[in-house]
């Protein structure tokens, strides 16, 4: 067995990065683990109505070996050997504790005190995500390694953290997926609002309603008529909230304040209101709604509030989310993840130019409401 | 209609908060008052021991404020408005300093509205934040109406006066067990003497469990005015010194304290802003001697550590202060009219009243004598009220504290 | 009976107070002359023997005792005691001594603190204002104006209830005793061997979830080789997870206390003998995890700390504090035993 080559082995010189993708879907302790030649993927859920995913993507690693077994183990042994192996490699899946591992990863780097904390702090600086790296200086990094390998069906993932001085290692047991982990389908070919902005503005939305402990949040969404965009949140026990994100307007009483503010665009131009074409809240980059003629100008859907915070650390590392809705009312919500070189001690520059690694975390949600679609195809979705 | 409604700058707002975390340690509900020119938040705490009040004046802490009375409402003593709100429902819309973690949506403007209809059953206040980028956010908390009744203090006779930076006096409660639960405050030639104490009742065989006393003593010369009798031992609860001392501190404000004697309130204040603010605390200590103030003082310091003085007293006091409260959210009246409550209300104001043993370290506002002072008037017979229960009927009687209405 | 000193190094001792009340929430203390003992001795979990030269706290030259048999025994809440001497660690001098009030023995410490001030008269109350105060009040004991820098002086007065303990009560307390370790190794970083030690004993926790079991706290298991390796390891269903430090340092003993042929037949230096990568070369114990999180708070005295592996057995921890005239007598001395397997 040792002479075998791992199926998998994953070198990594930034363990926070990989931490950081994982701990937005530690809401739940399990998570169902797939190897594939493009990276890991991770995704976790809770009784079926909260699925999150994370997917490691094989830039965040320094060196990235994936050698897909050429059959399943239960027909490796007694079927009939050779024929069309080659044709029959698969992508590994199993299950493991995701709160061991994000313990584990954690031990990463424990004695700079610094680093733990950076990447909350520069979540919500939405400007420049390229200095979120500015306490993990590569000389901190140097002779440091977090490797994981997983070497044959069945067996358990090793995590190995090397620091000056000391080798931590950590094998996690690997467990047979029950079958029962099964995508919230989201219907790609009816989505009836897309809304692109900033994951900071959704993280401190989401944060000052769960101020109030309310039960449920409501989403309301119309292209035509104010608010244009609103979450609020209801059944908490001394106050009823919302936060609206409408288009800032120039009032008389500061007006100055408001003209001298510009949105930036992505091109770096300012985008006064009224060169809009159709009116939209001033947060958002992307924001279409087309509710289907059955619900008339507005789209109104409730979520349980307790769900969706378990994508606040999510919300809190993203630069941008995406957030979506089909017409059977599951909520797709799309992190993206920039995660700056200069400071993941030479992580590879992904297609060739140098820039920060994106990563995405995807969460889908099942909203209240008796109305439990079924079916629809998996999608696993992009920001576009 | 009843309007109230006002709007706050960020700055403005950020002290609100502060005003409403040092609220939140004396009970978990807030009387807001609104009258012509001012807007009052005030919290008397369970036990009646310690009464807050936060007095914001109209044309400078806010950025607008108007408030409406329909003259039929009105009465000559009392045009304002009163409700009560719970502090933690306020805390979470006032919470912190959101605005500093990104500057683009900080609040920019705080506006709150407050309508008053004789038929509307749901009562809202409504509070809207105006963001950068157009985000609003905005809560609608639910609001009990209530009469309000405000700790008399009578400033002109406080014989005892003192005046320092709050930061001496945290650097002294710094030194306090976190267990510690009384404060004795005296002083002693040229020395201001703090010294905290818990007055458990420890078996005699635990004294390894009885509470470490701690006694600070610091030069009166650290004070911006002293003032004060020495080897007057006076006695308040720690938590309530400890709640003024991180508000003051915060609002960068000396602290003032006023009083007389032990069994009397002291009072601390201190204004800043726009905003005045007062704690009215019952105090114990070595009184009720009936002496005046001047003659018992010597030979009882003699050579005693101020505690032990005061252990029996205090620790009545501190049974006193876990009954429950006889209300536990709002300050109403007892009874519907004066006139019936001299004698009427018997049963009721008995039950409010705690144990005879418990007068030394007493209630603000239950007098040992006298239910009447516990009745407050409701709105419309305020008038009468006047009339019959007025301030001077009590005038001789000036240490038994209060409630006005 | 009478004890009166002056605190010559109360960070120290406060530091030393703060990882004693960690084990044990009384705490016996043995004043003699020359030397201050700390014991704890708790229910359940390590047993701790403090022995430190009256130098290393206190002032010598101000260090009076005076006893029937030149020793004071006493029993302190060291927590409490902890928390006292934290109003002395800025102090510009400190008095400990045993007093009585009452009935009641205390170790009573008083501390004076210098600081400076800028004072001013934030009030801006004018003379008129204190004349007309001033007429009211009884006394007049009204300090002068208030103006520029001074030095001020805060007095501090804490007050400790202590048991006076008598010959009889202790005479039946010994500081346990071992065999010669199999191992004895120079630990890590405390700091580095804590964080990480606390970090797998809450991995074990979790592991457990909401079993019942989550009251019984996890078992670390901590092994050594004679040549400067050390491995914390712990292992559950879900996982199994192992830290290794390697090229630590193996103490060499005094060879001023055991002859050539002594030393030889130690059990340490057969364990030595071994090659690095044997098996039979590791010592191992099973700690509690949570008591060894415990243990570990005496870190932050930044003590140099052999440990001293008993096979199956127990573990012994020699703390050594830093700074001190004559190191190596001060010394904390940890017993832990090692659970069954």
């Amino acid at each position: 067995m040792a002479d075998v080559e791992p199926i998998f082995s994953a070198v990594s010189s930034n363990a926070h990065h990989l931490y950081t993708l994982l701990q937005c879907i530690g809401f739940a302790s399990k998570a169902t683990v797939q190897l594939t030649p493009d990276g890991i993927r991770f995704s976790a859920e809770e009784s079926r109505v909260i699925q999150g995913l994370a997917f490691l993507d094989k830039a965040l690693f320094t060196s990235y070996t994936f050698n897909p077994p050429t059959a399943p183990n239960n027909t490796s042994r007694d079927s009939g050997d050779d024929d069309d192996s080659s044709d029959t490699s698969y992508h590994p899946c199993f299950v493991v504790s995701l709160s061991a591992l994000l313990e584990t990863l954690k031990i990463f780097g424990m004695n700079d005190s610094s680093a733990a904390g950076t990447y909350k702090t520069a979540s919500v600086q939405p400007s420049n995500s390229s200095s979120s790296n500015a306490f993990t200086t590569p000389a901190l990094l140097f002779d440091r390694s977090c490797t994981l390998q997983y070497f044959r069906t069945g067996s358990p993932l090793g995590i190995t953290l090397s620091e000056t001085g000391v080798k931590t290692t950590c094998e996690l047991t690997t467990y047979e997926p029950d079958g029962g982990e099964v995508d919230i389908p989201l219907q790609r070919d009816a989505i009836i609002m897309k809304v692109i902005m900033r994951s900071a503005w959704l993280h401190n939305a989401i944060a000052e309603l769960g101020a109030t402990n309310p039960n449920v949040l409501k989403i309301s969404a119309s292209a035509t008529q104010e608010p244009f965009f609103a979450l609020s949140g209801s059944g908490g026990p001394f106050s009823e909230s919302s936060v609206e994100f409408s288009v800032e307007q120039p009032s008389q009483n500061n007006g100055a304040a408001s003209q001298s503010r510009k949105v930036l665009t992505d091109d770096g131009t300012s985008r006064p209101r009224a060169k809009r074409v159709k009116p939209a809240p001033t947060v958002t980059e992307t924001f279409l709604v087309s509710p289907p003629s059955s619900m008339g100008s507005r789209i109104k859907q409730d979520y349980r509030f307790s769900l969706i915070q378990k994508a606040s650390r999510a919300m809190a590392v993203a630069n941008k989310v995406s957030i979506r809705n089909d017409r059977q009312g599951v909520l797709s919500l799309q992190f993206m993840i920039e995660f700056d070189t200069h400071g993941s001690g030479g992580a590879r520059p992904s297609g060739g130019a140098l820039g920060p690694i994106v990563a995405f975390v995807d969460f889908r949600f099942v909203p209240l409401l008796d109305d439990e679609g079924a079916a629809g195809e998996e999608g696993t979705g992009d920001l576009d | 209609m009843i309007s109230l409604s006002f709007s706050l700058a960020p700055e403005a707002l950020y002290q609100l908060h502060d005003v409403l975390t040092c609220l939140a340690k004396f009970h978990d509900t807030v009387a807001i008052e609104a009258e012509f020119d001012l807007l009052r938040l005030s919290v008397l705490n369970s036990t009646k021991t310690a009464y807050s009040a936060f007095v914001f004046e109209a044309d400078r802490f806010f950025e607008s404020y108007s408030f409406d009375m329909p003259r039929a409402s009105r009465n000559a003593r009392s045009e304002r408005f009163c409700c009560q709100l719970y502090l933690k429902g306020l805390l979470s819309v006032f919470k912190g300093k959101t605005g500093g973690r990104d500057k683009d949506t900080a609040v920019e403007r705080c506006e709150v509205e407050l309508h008053e209809r004789p038929d509307q059953t749901e009562c809202r206040l409504a509070i809207k934040m105006i963001c950068g980028l157009g985000v609003i956010r905005s809560y609608k908390l639910t609001y009990e109406s209530t009469t309000v009744n405000h700790a008399v203090f009578d400033r002109t006779t406080a014989t005892n006066q003192w005046t320092i930076e709050p930061k001496f006096l945290r650097e002294i409660t710094d030194h306090f067990s976190p267990s510690a639960e009384q404060l004795d405050i005296y002083s002693e030639s040229g020395k201001v003497i703090f010294t905290s104490f818990t007055t458990k009742i420890t078996d005699g065989k635990e004294i390894l469990k009885k509470p470490v006393h701690t006694s600070v003593a610091i030069d009166k010369k650290d004070f911006e005015y002293f003032l004060a009798e020495d080897n007057l031992h006076i006695v308040i609860f720690l938590k309530d010194f400890k709640a003024v001392i991180a508000h003051a501190e915060s609002a960068h404000s000396a602290i003032t304290a006023r009083y007389t004697r032990p069994t009397r309130p002291l009072q601390l204040a201190y204004d800043f802003g726009g905003i005045k603010t007062e704690f009215t605390l019952m105090t114990a200590g070595e009184s009720d001697l009936g002496i005046s103030d001047s003659s018992h003082a010597p030979e009882l310091s003699a050579r005693q550590t101020p505690a032990p003085v005061n252990i029996s007293r205090a620790s009545v006091a501190s049974n006193t202060r876990d009954m429950p409260a006889p209300r536990a959210r709002s300050i109403r009246p007892l009874t519907g009219t004066p006139r019936a409550s001299a004698r009427g209300t018997e049963t009721n104001s008995q039950s409010q009243r705690p144990p005879p043993a418990s007068i030394q370290f007493d209630s603000l506002f239950v007098p040992a004598d006298d239910d009447r002072q516990w009745d407050v008037p409701n709105e419309e017979e305020e008038e009468a009220a006047e009339d019959r229960l007025g301030w001077d009927a009590t005038g001789d009687q000036v240490w038994q504290i209060e409630l006005i209405c | 009976m009478r004890f009166r000193t002056q605190l010559s190094n109360a960070a120290t001792f406060s530091k030393l107070t703060a990882s004693l009340s960690s084990l044990g929430k009384v705490c016996w203390m043995r004043l003699e002359d020359g030397i201050v003992r700390f014991t704890i001795i708790p229910d359940q979990g390590t047993q701790v023997w403090a022995q430190l030269p009256v130098d290393a706290i206190f002032e010598e030259s101000n260090y009076i005792l005076e006893a029937n048999a030149g020793v004071i025994n006493l029993e302190v809440p060291v927590g409490a005691l902890h928390r006292a001497l934290r109003s002395a660690v800025a102090a510009t001098s400190t008095q400990l001594r045993l007093t009585k009030k009452g009935n009641v023995p205390l170790l009573a410490l008083t501390i004076h603190v210098s600081s400076w001030t800028t004072g001013s008269n934030a009030l801006g109350m004018t003379d008129s204002d204190h004349a007309a105060l001033a007429r009211q009040a009884t006394t007049t004991s009204r300090p002068g104006p208030i103006s520029g820098p001074r030095e001020r002086e805060t007095v501090i007065t804490q007050e400790i209830p202590v048991k006076v303990l008598h010959e009889s009560a202790i005479e039946g307390l010994h500081e346990p005793r071992c065999r010669d370790p199999d191992v004895h190794i120079i630990l890590p970083s405390l700091f580095q061997l804590k964080s990480i030690s606390e970090r797998f004993t809450k991995l074990a926790t979790d592991a457990k979830g909401s079993a019942t079991s989550a009251v019984v706290s996890p078992k670390l298991e901590l092994s050594a080789n004679m040549h400067g390796s050390l491995k914390l390891a712990i292992a559950t269903d879900a996982l199994r997870i192992s830290s290794v430090w390697t090229d630590l340092v193996n103490p060499s003993l005094d060879p001023g206390q055991l002859s050539q042929t002594e030393i030889e037949q130690l059990p340490s230096e057969r364990m030595r003998a071994l090659s690095g990568d044997d098996e039979a070369g590791w010592a191992k114990v099973r700690i509690d995890g949570k008591d060894w999180g415990r243990v570990l708070s005496v870190g932050r005295l930044s003590p140099k700390v052999v440990a001293c592996f008993i096979h199956e057995t127990a573990l012994i921890l020699y703390v050594y504090l830093p700074g001190s005239s004559n190191g190596e007598d001060s010394c904390l001395t940890y017993y832990i035993n090692s659970y069954a397997a």
